[in-house]
């Protein structure tokens, strides 16, 4: 009756009940009429720019079909479609660094086109850069951490690793940023 | 949870989350409908079109980038099938192991003491589902608890917990419920007082079955304690008839005597629960969804029952918020501002009552809704007879 569903689990600890409609066999075109814009907004947010990130979405669907059978609960496949997004979209980024580093002289400075940001206030814009340099697994955790909604925890799961090094890289980063974006504001 | 961060953290914590919020949608915005879906089929010759559109001079890396994109994917399998007991898991509670993990050593190390030729059988193995040691909660908190099988007998696991407030011995009850969702718990058993536990309170709850039985062939495994505190007694009621949400602290209103909270809630076709319900969790930022929505970054998120009612922040409804009138899925919706304060000022376990809301009574198993079911009913056991 009541839906204000929360479909990501974030911090929400739920159990989904058995007899909730969420519950049953996994469904790949329904998970990806349900979760796509979830998961093609966290891929652009890792690696900047739309067209990666839908390739990287795709992807990650990809391999969740070719596994579906083994899955039959919906969560499981939401994190499993995490986890993917968060691993293809590492390879997207160093797939361009190998390419940067083989053509330093065709490259220009900036980095890859982000060409929705111009729409961006200055602040966020300045904010999403101070992430954009922070060493990968910080800029991660702050992403799942302040946008995916995660807990520390499945933070921690989606990264494969310790919730110890979710909570320094976190911090280290927010110190990080605390620095470089302290005095604007 | 954390109102001891300085403020520079919190304005930065918004900052970013706005900031993700704005690109995210941006990129993507709700409009958007999704490309379809490429299968593995018809999905080779244009899966890297991007990439190599704009990259001509990727071509002598096409090869590497195709191996790193199998690795990847690999990776991404191996990756997410060692996720996978773990991501079930978050269908259930998913602080559970290691909760249970801590109160089992703390328990384990607490006490081997039956004096009696232990019983034998099959293990059964209890754990807790919320509270561990040094908890602090709201003064409607349930101690919930795991179990790991079904019971056939559950009079020595009720005559053997003790529970003392501020040391003081009290005398509630246990209520056994079925538990949908989680197969390695299929039952769950609440522990709560008459009334909620007096506010600012030292709890104390030791179960020592280990060696007991739980039935014929049947034996518990583990002895478990907690220790937990309740806080201030926060109770808040949501008056239906004219739309305003009134919190009481320690018996006195808060923020003060005038203030209460307009919101707007259920519309007629999905009509807010009624009855008593207790803060599950807190979420700061979350995706929502249901029919023709599907938004993330619902801030200042309160969660009520399992199928989804929450108190959170509705800038998008303020109009009806205002005025009064039920417009939501369900969920409470609150001014941004609100359901800020609101967001900062409780905690899980504080009470929410919802007296006259349109729907129907909120069910214990909906949530923590033990407080819906009578007192006279729940000494009774529920599942299983406790006397």
């Amino acid at each position: 009756v009541a839906t204000c569903i929360a479909v990501h689990p974030g911090s929400e600890v739920g159990p989904s009940r058995a007899d909730s409609p969420s519950a049953g066999r996994v469904d790949v075109p329904t998970l990806y009429q349900a979760h796509w814009r979830y998961l093609v907004r966290l891929a652009v947010l890792l690696v900047d720019d739309s067209a990666s990130a839908e390739d990287v979405v795709q992807d990650a669907f990809v391999a969740l079909h070719r596994k579906a059978d083994g899955l039959r609960d919906p969560d499981a496949a939401l994190a499993y479609l995490r986890t993917s997004v968060l691993n293809l979209s590492r390879s997207v980024i160093r797939r361009r660094q190998v390419a940067r580093k083989h053509l330093k002289v065709a490259e220009p400075e900036a980095g890859p086109a982000a060409d929705h940001d111009v729409l961006l206030r200055d602040e966020h814009r300045a904010a999403l850069a101070a992430v954009r340099s922070l060493p990968r697994r910080q800029s991660e955790v702050l992403v799942l951490r302040y946008w995916g909604g995660l807990s520390e925890r499945e933070i921690a799961e989606s990264l494969g690793i310790s919730a110890g090094s979710v909570k320094s890289a976190a911090s280290r980063g927010m110190a990080t940023l605390q620095q470089r974006l302290g005095g604007a504001r | 949870m954390s109102n001891d961060r300085p403020d520079d953290d919190r304005d930065l914590e918004r900052l970013l989350s706005e900031a993700f919020d704005a690109k995210a949608h941006a990129n993507f915005p709700n409009r958007q409908q999704p490309a379809p879906m490429r299968l593995p089929d018809h999905l080779s010759p244009h899966r890297h079109r991007h990439h190599r559109g704009a990259s001509r001079w990727l071509a002598p890396l096409a090869a590497a980038a195709a191996v790193i994109v199998v690795v990847a994917i690999v990776v991404g399998l191996s990756g997410s099938s060692s996720n996978k007991p773990n991501a079930g898991a978050l269908g259930s509670p998913t602080i559970t192991e290691s909760h249970s993990a801590s109160s089992g050593q703390s328990s384990s190390a607490a006490s081997q003491a039956s004096s009696s030729a232990p019983a034998t059988g099959k293990p059964v193995h209890v754990s807790s589902a919320v509270l561990s040691d040094g908890s602090q909660v709201g003064v409607g908190m349930p101690i919930i608890l795991l179990i790991s099988k079904p019971l056939k007998d559950a009079r020595p696991f009720a005559a053997a917990t003790r529970v003392t407030v501020n040391g003081k011995p009290v005398n509630g009850g246990w209520y056994f419920e079925r538990k949908y969702g989680d197969k390695g718990n299929p039952i769950e058993a609440d522990y709560r007082l008459p009334a909620y536990w007096p506010a600012h309170a030292q709890i104390h709850m030791s179960l020592n079955v280990k060696g007991k039985s739980a039935g014929t062939g049947l034996v518990f495994d583990n002895n478990l304690s907690l220790d937990f505190a309740t806080g201030a007694a926060n109770v808040l009621t949501v008056d239906d008839s004219t739309n305003q949400l009134t919190v009481t602290s320690d018996g006195q209103q808060w923020p003060d005597s005038g203030t209460t909270f307009p919101v707007s809630l259920g519309a007629t076709a999905t009509p807010t629960r009624r009855g008593t319900k207790v803060i599950m969790e807190k979420g700061n930022s979350i995706c929502m969804h249901g029919p023709g929505y599907n938004e993330c970054g619902v801030r200042y998120t309160q969660r009520l029952t399992y199928d989804g009612e929450y108190l959170h922040a509705a800038p998008w409804n303020t109009a009806n918020i205002a005025r009064g009138i039920n417009s939501s899925n369900g969920c409470t919706n609150l001014t941004t501002g609100d359901a800020k304060k609101l967001y900062g000022f409780l905690e899980i376990g504080d009470v929410v009552k919802y007296p006259n809301a349109d729907g129907s009574l909120m069910q214990i198993g909906d949530g923590y809704g033990d407080w819906n079911v009578p007192w006279p009913q729940w000494q009774t056991g529920g599942l299983y007879p406790v006397s």
